[in-house]
């Protein structure tokens, strides 16, 4: 009887609400020429992944396109850095390369550190490490030669 | 008086008699010139990674055995199987066809991860060979590592043809252009060996949840394949910091490939698509 | 449920209204999900306390290889040198020509000074040329294994000249 109740309610649910549940797949043995089975077939395969469909964020690809655009600019501002010196490409350079290295060490912590509790010390270790180093060179920018000037200063020693 | 030509050609001896006692006289000394080369037997030394489950405390070592090159088929599987035969019955490795297309005689020889029945041992007696399971794998005992989590994995992307209409299954052939088809070229050979993705050191260090070369590269294999309907969301599934983006580029595993394939490049292929995919909004089937 | 479906499956149940019922006759389930095996897998080799191969130790070197993490080593030193640059120049008391000037009073010779503007360009060369060919990887070109050798040749090379010409400019 209660073998009964079960089953009726597969049917007036389908299977979509099992799958759902405990992960359980199922998978088509034989594909017959009936009817039935496309709908079967059907409820079986596409279930299993949609409800991962279309809610996912793009936010991977956008943090990985944005790195190599990133790179591309830092790789722009070498030579403006030598043919242009001033206060813009200064400040482009401050921003570009503690940027640049905030990114590149989020990589190497990811990689490198695991445990919940020891990733979220680390990346905000590097959040405080980041911000220091940005403040720094905006303060060198501003109150000192600049990054430009600096550089050309350490090579005429 | 029989006449005898002797011409040497390119590794043989091609005798021509023109005598029936002349080929008598030929065969006895051709006998006589393949039995020469057995005097001197050539050891190779083969360092071997062991470890033993079943004993109480084992701690994993290595054992050298020494085989006579002499008596052994050329690749390092030849030398294996004498091993086992001959010298110490309980060396546990896998093996299966000895000819470089099941994948199961994957292991790391002399430094890097091939398959050792197309592993031509090297002749050089004065080196050690040195044989290690695949790096960074749990071992089950020798050679043979746990391949659970990698078949896991390859679960995990669903690697079968998936159509968003399933009412035409089994009546006709999926067309597909020469061209389409050209593009599952160096995709499909896979062998599942595993070479690759115990090759990368991102595999190693966070082999839990980044996929590796192997899955990685048949992930792309079923999302450039023309008659598969679910590209968008085999891509979608890869929106996260490990499944593909701890790859950086090391090459270790196009390099290792045992099969030349190249899972470097199907990697970077997936990353490119990664960016320009349009998310689909599925409806509820 | 798993046991209620494979008991029906294997009776060979079919039911009355099949539009829109499981035709169980035709389904068998599936033992485990990916995400199952790999916590048992975890699960199973902690139990057993089974040791992992040896990897790095091992592994035979490359020359891609050594360069790959030749360029995160850079990386990580560059930063580091532009952090410590940053927090000296808010936390030191004097100004950038003064520092430079007690460098100068170390009248140290040109072999040094040029050796030591070698060992300060060549990590930002070799990091920057070497990012060059991480971004051809990335629109995917050179993955061929020769050319793999190829770029990273190139990349020595330019890097090498590069810090010599920039050390005795």
């Amino acid at each position: 009887m209660a073998t009964l109740v079960r089953l009726t309610s597969i049917c007036r649910r389908g299977v979509k609400p099992l799958l759902f549940r405990n992960s359980l797949l199922v998978r088509p043995v034989v594909a017959q020429k009936k009817e039935p089975d496309s709908i079967l077939s059907a409820q079986i395969h596409s279930t299993a992944p949609q409800y991962e469909v279309g809610s996912g964020s793009k936010a991977a690809s956008r943090h990985w396109t944005g790195e190599r655009a990133l790179s591309v600019v830092l790789l722009g501002l070498l030579p403006a850095a030598y043919l242009y010196p001033g206060p813009v490409v200064d400040y482009s350079l401050a921003a570009t390369l503690t940027l640049h290295g905030h990114w590149g060490l989020g990589q190497v912590v990811t990689d490198y550190v695991h445990g919940d509790m020891k990733v979220k010390v680390a990346n905000t270790s590097l959040l405080l490490l980041s911000a220091v180093t940005f403040a720094g060179l905006c303060y060198f920018n501003y109150h000192d030669v600049g990054i430009c000037k600096a550089v050309a200063m350490l090579w005429n020693i | 008086m029989s006449a005898v030509f002797f011409t040497l050609s390119r590794g043989g001896l091609i005798v021509a008699a023109r005598h029936p006692a002349g080929a008598l006289i030929m065969r006895c000394a051709q006998t006589a010139a393949a039995a020469a080369p057995a005097t001197q037997p050539r050891l190779k030394k083969f360092q071997v990674y062991r470890w033993d489950p079943d004993t109480p405390g084992d701690k994993p070592r290595m054992q050298t055995f020494e085989v006579d090159l002499n008596s052994c088929g050329p690749m390092v599987l030849d030398a294996l199987i004498k091993i086992k035969n001959e010298i110490d019955p309980t060396l546990t490795f896998r093996r299966s066809c000895r000819e470089g297309i099941c994948g199961s005689c994957a292991m790391n020889i002399n430094g890097g991860n091939t398959l050792a029945c197309l592993n031509r041992i090297d002749t050089n007696t004065s080196k050690a060979a040195k044989i290690y399971p695949l790096p960074h794998m749990y071992v089950v005992k020798d050679l043979v590592p746990d391949m659970s989590n990698f078949y896991a994995q390859y679960k995990s992307i669903e690697p079968y043809l998936k159509k968003k209409d399933e009412s035409k299954q089994g009546k006709e052939q999926y067309l597909q252009s020469v061209e389409d088809r050209q593009k599952l070229d160096g995709l499909y050979e896979c062998i599942l060996c595993a070479c690759c993705s115990t090759s990368c050191p991102s595999y190693w260090w966070n082999g839990d949840k980044y996929l590796g070369p192997a899955v990685l590269m048949q992930a792309y294999r079923w999302m450039i394949d023309s008659r598969d309907d679910f590209t968008e969301e085999r891509l979608s599934k890869l929106q996260d910091p490990f499944s593909l983006y701890r790859c950086h580029t090391i090459m270790n595993c196009t390099q290792t490939c045992p099969k030349g394939l190249n899972p470097g490049k199907a990697i970077a292929e997936i990353k490119k698509m990664m960016t320009t995919y349009k998310e689909k909004r599925s409806s509820a089937v | 449920m798993a046991l209620l479906l494979r008991s029906l499956a294997r009776q060979g149940l079919s039911l009355s209204r099949p539009q829109s019922c499981v035709l169980l006759r035709h389904v068998v389930p599936m033992g485990t999900s990916a995400k199952e095996e790999m916590n048992k897998f975890w699960a199973k080799n902690s139990r057993l306390n089974r040791p992992l191969s040896p990897h790095i130790t091992v592994y035979r070197w490359s020359i891609p290889m050594a360069m790959s993490i030749s360029h995160r080593g850079t990386g990580i030193g560059l930063s580091t040198g532009i952090s410590l640059f940053a927090v000296g120049a808010l936390a030191l008391p004097g100004d950038f020509a003064h520092y430079l000037g007690l460098v100068q009073s170390l009248s140290l010779g040109p072999a040094i000074i040029a050796s030591a503007k070698f060992v300060l360009a060549f990590p930002v060369m070799y990091h920057t040329f070497n990012g060059i060919r991480h971004l051809l990887w990335d629109v995917g070109k050179g993955f061929k294994i020769p050319q793999v050798y190829r770029s990273g040749y190139i990349v020595i090379a330019l890097s090498l000249l590069s810090s010599v010409a920039l050390a005795t400019l």
